[in-house]
């Protein structure tokens, strides 16, 4: 349902077809940040105004195109909510690049975003590629010059708090861009609603993917060694992170 | 078998017997009479109806109490024929039940149960002979399925037992709130949004009140993602109050753990659900491994969410029907059956992704006819939703929940050992200083912390920090200094904290009292005081200001500056501890409790060392703070000179100067060099750090089994255990004659006492009919007996085409006929 041909999500294919390389991207952050809203707007063009929490986590694909290659992102859109936490690293091994999602109107999100970059840092696949993304600037947007107030009818209405405070910025972009700098990450505000820089982040992860790399060894860079990084609930000292080994640090 | 409440029976009579039985006549609440007739010895016989008077006698309700809780059940209003009765019932009855009740035949279905109500029963008193899980698996109808749900669940006596208990919760807690309430406010808007009655505000509320009430009611579990989808799914069929009892019974017994804080029940479940593919499935299990596909990447979700957001709203619930009468075994039957269908497909995939979307694409699939152009009708009729259902049945009936629970069992040591690390971990990595401290040390002071953390967090609200005694005894944990001397056991741990504020106060004169009678005493005394303070004064520096609790970061960096670092830190450390006023020097007032309190630590800590005897170094300790300290602070420090004056003995001691003294002296210079690190012992017996780690998740997972698979038992098919029973002879020329009769231990947990009966057709004394015969067997049938043989991979398909008219009968096919 969610993979779309090449046709329909590349301009103008190419003569001759390519095969596309295949890219794992794990989405992580806050409940309620909008992380598979992102991935609806990326794959579908769609909003949802209420999607449903994701439970454990979804899977979508979609193809793009960065320059003469076809990539395809293998997206997993995880659950935010604390508890499930400790799932997370079934979705992230192996995964090549990660967007982490804060929710600009609450300082708390970028918090829990910071969190989930030291544990990628440290537990995923040492080369992944990170991206940072504030998300919901619509609800902020009065400061932004790239929306047409026109289009932000309604937009209280979408505040996951529900409440009747009017919605302020908490975390200023250059804060959030200057945390991203330091941590060597890509940084961007996003309205998943609007579709507004949504399509750039994955871009950008497209375009600093190492694909030449990847495609050195044939296919075997994506997926290791069958069953060496598997994660075994079962087995000891492995846990279910990842990785062995015993110890976080 | 079935359950009926005690407060349900009206009359007992004993009836005719032969001599070496007895029979008991039983009239329940709706006039309906059943005969028990006792096959053990006369003597068991005799104590069961002893034990039955008993407990009637002490029952806790009346039959007369019994009238307003029945006035909520649906299927009163449905046999009265009375055409009242709206208001019973979940937002489906304003808002639309999803799916074609025509094309479901709601109205056969209805039909149906009124007759079975008519012969059987009716809510509490209702037994489940005949066809009755016949009658559930074909699908339940709208307007009688919440309430069928409740009684299959147990949830109904619940709910009957604690009249007023949910709406008092939302009273108690209206004006609270806490991160569960937050994180429910945040998903409101999100629970099944494609259902009319969630974009209506009252459905909202609806769905907010249950979920909130549960959230207090356990506030240890509060709430969790996955909860919103079943609960919002639940109040389509039932009110407000019999969701809240259904979650209940969700949480506690039919999917332990699985919405914990660790979700620990949903892991287990997972790793036990990987073994069964691993023994039904090899081939697809060892596909799954070459190509290290994770089968929970898709399976998780099917659990924690019932398939409520896997398959369409309208199978999840005929899923949902056998779940709520079977128990959780459904649950893995579906799933393997999922794999099992889908297993030709799901040998092409070779990653997770493509794994996941096979059964993406087949969930949209699940309406589909899967023989358009067969032989009959009814195998036209014949959906994939049909045929995985019969494949659950028919492919996997060895799996029951005995074998679950045993699977359980046998996993959730590894699970939970994966789960404590992965957690241990996440925690190290997120600290902001590692206090000095090597990775090993880390991982021992983090046991020890939250090893005491979880003692403390016993005995009231789960706690994310300690308190003094809690940290004394985290201290203590690695040093013993820390703890009073084993053998005077006055005091238990917990009065630590008072104890000490007591002694803090009365502080210089504690030793009076005592007298100089006894010598050791007073010593002991005395020591003790020191103890009480040099701890609080490692508690204070360690705190959190705002808090007063040591968290897991300050417990780390305040255990790092004892136990790590060089002799210097730690010198420069007790230097601060004892520079009370932080003036950055110490005051004599200062040093001398800094000597005080060494005379407490120096021995403990280089003990067996015949170089400490108290009087000599601390003499000399004395006698080198007034040689090395400095000179009265000059008027700029701000100190008048008339203070100085106060005291001829006035000095302060600088850092360098306190270091200067404290070297000078060998038995503080090993104490500071060496012997207080080590005086720190971190590893631990190897088996009680297991004990420690897991015993109490465990012991908390067993119990929750435990009382699972015996709700399991109850709520099933076959009954097993009972202070009496009957001899029970399965063969089947002896069915028709045999009655079964328990008395239901975990029915009296609930302080619901209840006697289980198996009624026997022939002897049914109303309306039990020759067509419920037919139907018991059909009944004991399926789907346990059904023929297949268990290792086979795959059915051929005409083997399964044979099979199929004979199935389609008991999947809600060929009603039309029957009607």
């Amino acid at each position: 349902m969610a993979d779309v041909s090449d046709n329909t999500a590349l301009s103008g294919s190419p003569s001759v077809p390519m095969k596309p390389v295949q890219v794992k991207l794990v989405l992580l952050g806050e409940a309620a940040v909008g992380k598979s809203s992102l991935v609806l707007r990326f794959v579908n063009n769609e909003f949802q105004e209420n999607k449903e929490p994701t439970i454990g986590a979804a899977f979508l694909t979609q193809k793009t195109r960065v320059e003469d290659k076809i990539i395809k992102f293998e997206i997993w859109d995880t659950a935010g909510q604390e508890r499930f936490h400790s799932l997370a690293p079934m979705y992230y091994r192996n995964a090549q690049a990660a967007i982490v999602v804060y929710d600009v109107t609450r300082a708390a999100s970028l918090d829990k975003a910071k969190s989930w970059v030291k544990e990628l840092q440290r537990q995923a696949n040492p080369n992944i590629v990170i991206a940072l993304a504030g998300n919901k600037v619509d609800l902020v947007s009065d400061e932004d010059d790239d929306l047409h107030p026109d289009e932000l009818d309604g937009d209280e209405e979408a505040n996951e708090d529900g409440d009747d405070m009017p919605i302020t910025r908490q975390v200023p972009a250059e804060e959030a861009r200057a945390y991203a700098d330091e941590s060597g990450l890509l940084f961007f505000e996003t309205s998943a609603k609007l579709g507004h820089g949504v399509q750039e982040v994955f871009n950008e992860i497209a375009r600093k993917i190492p694909i030449d790399q990847m495609l050195m060894p044939s296919r075997s860079g994506r997926a290791g060694m069958p069953g060496s990084n598997r994660i075994d609930l079962n087995n000891d000292g492995q846990g279910i992170g990842g990785r062995g080994g015993s110890c976080a640090c | 078998m079935f359950v009926l409440p005690l407060f349900a029976v009206r009359r007992v009579e004993r009836v005719h017997s032969t001599a070496f039985t007895i029979a008991l006549s039983i009239t329940n609440w709706h006039q309906m009479r059943m005969i028990l007739r006792l096959e053990s010895s006369l003597d068991a016989s005799d104590n069961f109806c002893c034990a039955l008077r008993d407990q009637l006698k002490r029952r806790g309700r009346t039959l007369k109490s019994l009238k307003p809780f029945l006035s909520t059940c649906f299927s009163e209003v449905l046999l009265a024929d009375k055409d009242a009765g709206d208001h019973l019932g979940g937002l489906g009855l304003t808002h639309g039940f999803p799916g074609d009740t025509k094309k479901s035949k709601d109205a056969n279905k209805i039909n149906y149960w009124k007759k079975y109500m008519r012969d059987y029963g009716r809510n509490l008193t209702l037994a489940r002979l005949g066809n009755f899980s016949k009658l559930v698996r074909i699908g339940l109808p709208n307007r009688l399925r919440g309430e069928i749900w409740e009684l299959c669940s147990g949830s109904i006596y619940y709910r009957c037992m604690n009249p007023g208990v949910y709406e008092k919760l939302l009273e108690d807690h209206k004006d609270n709130t806490s991160l569960s309430i937050e994180e429910i406010e945040k998903d409101l808007n999100r629970s099944l949004p494609e259902y009319p009655a969630y974009q209506t505000p009252e459905g909202i509320e609806t769905l907010r009140r249950v979920l909130v009430a549960y959230a207090w009611k356990n506030p240890e579990l509060g709430y969790c993602q996955a909860m919103n989808i079943v609960v919002s799914a639940l109040l389509i069929y039932m009110t407000e109050e019999q969701a809240f009892w259904t979650l209940n019974v969700l949480c506690d017994r039919l999917l332990p753990g699985y919405y914990s804080t660790s979700m620990y029940g949903a892991l287990l479940d997972q790793a036990v659900f990987e073994q069964l593919v691993r023994e039904t499935m090899p081939i697809l299990d060892e596909h799954f491994k070459r190509h290290d596909i994770q089968v929970s990447v898709a399976s998780l979700p099917w659990f924690l969410s019932l398939f409520l957001n896997s398959m369409p709203l309208l199978f999840a619930f005929r899923v949902l029907d056998c779940f709520f009468l079977e128990g959780p075994k459904v649950l893995f039957q579906v799933g393997l059956a999922l794999l099992k269908v889908n297993g030709e497909e799901l040998l092409k995939a070779t990653d997770d992704g493509a794994f996941i979307d096979i059964f993406k694409a087949y969930f949209l699939r699940l309406d589909e006819h899967l023989y358009p152009n067969g032989k009959t009708a009814r195998m036209r009729s014949l959906t994939r939703f049909h045929h995985l259902m019969l494949i659950a049945y028919q492919d996997f009936p060895n799996i029951t929940n005995e074998g679950v629970m045993d699977l359980r069992r046998s996993l959730q040591s590894k699970v939970i050992h994966g789960i404590e690390s992965f957690t241990k971990r996440s925690h190290l990595r997120n600290l902001k200083e590692t206090g000095k401290l090597n990775k090993e040390a880390l991982a021992a002071v983090y046991d020890k912390y939250y090893s005491i953390l979880f003692y403390h967090g016993q005995e009231g609200v789960s706690q994310a920090s300690l308190g003094y005694a809690g940290y004394v005894e985290f201290l203590g944990s690695m040093a013993a200094w820390c703890l009073p001397p084993k053998e005077p056991e006055e005091d238990d741990e917990g009065q630590d904290e008072e104890s000490s504020e007591e002694a803090l106060d009365a502080s210089p004169v504690l030793v009076q009292p005592y007298g100089q009678e006894d010598e050791v005493k007073e010593l002991a005394a005395l020591d003790e005081e020191r103890r009480l303070r040099l701890t609080q004064r490692l508690f204070d520096a360690a705190k959190d200001e705002e808090t007063g609790q040591v968290g897991f970061q300050r417990a780390v960096v305040s255990t790092g500056e004892l136990l790590g670092g060089d002799l210097l830190t730690r010198i420069d450390y007790f230097f601060h501890l004892y520079d009370v006023d932080s003036d950055g020097k110490l005051s004599q007032a200062e040093f001398d409790t800094f000597c005080d309190e060494m005379a407490y630590l120096v021995p403990r800590v280089l003990s067996g060392d015949s170089l400490v005897e108290e009087e000599a170094w601390l003499v000399s300790l004395r006698d080198n703070a007034v040689r090395y300290a400095d000179p009265p602070p000059d008027s700029d420090d701000g100190v008048t000179s008339a203070e100085q004056e106060t005291s001829e003995h006035v000095f302060y001691i600088s850092l360098p100067s306190f270091r200067m003294i404290l070297l000078a002296e060998a038995p503080l210079e090993r104490l500071f060099d060496t012997d207080l690190a080590a005086s720190f012992r971190l590893e631990q017996p190897p088996q009680a750090y297991n004990v420690r780690l897991g015993r109490e998740i465990f012991n908390a997972l067993w119990s929750e089994g435990t009382k699972l698979a015996e709700g399991v038992r109850r709520m099933a098919v076959s009954p097993r255990r009972g202070s009496v029973r009957s001899r029970t002879d399965s063969t089947a020329s002896r069915r028709g004659r045999k009655s079964t009769l328990a008395i239901d231990t975990s029915a009296e947990r609930l302080g619901v006492p209840t006697v289980t009966v198996q009624r026997t057709d022939d002897e049914a004394s109303d309306g039990a009919s020759k067509r419920s015969t037919d139907g018991e067997a059909s009944g004991q049938r399926s789907p346990a007996a059904s023929p297949t043989s268990a290792g086979s991979e795959a059915m051929s398909e005409v083997d399964m085409l044979d099979e199929v008219d004979r199935l389609l009968n008991e999947l809600g096919h060929g009603d039309e006929e029957e009607v």
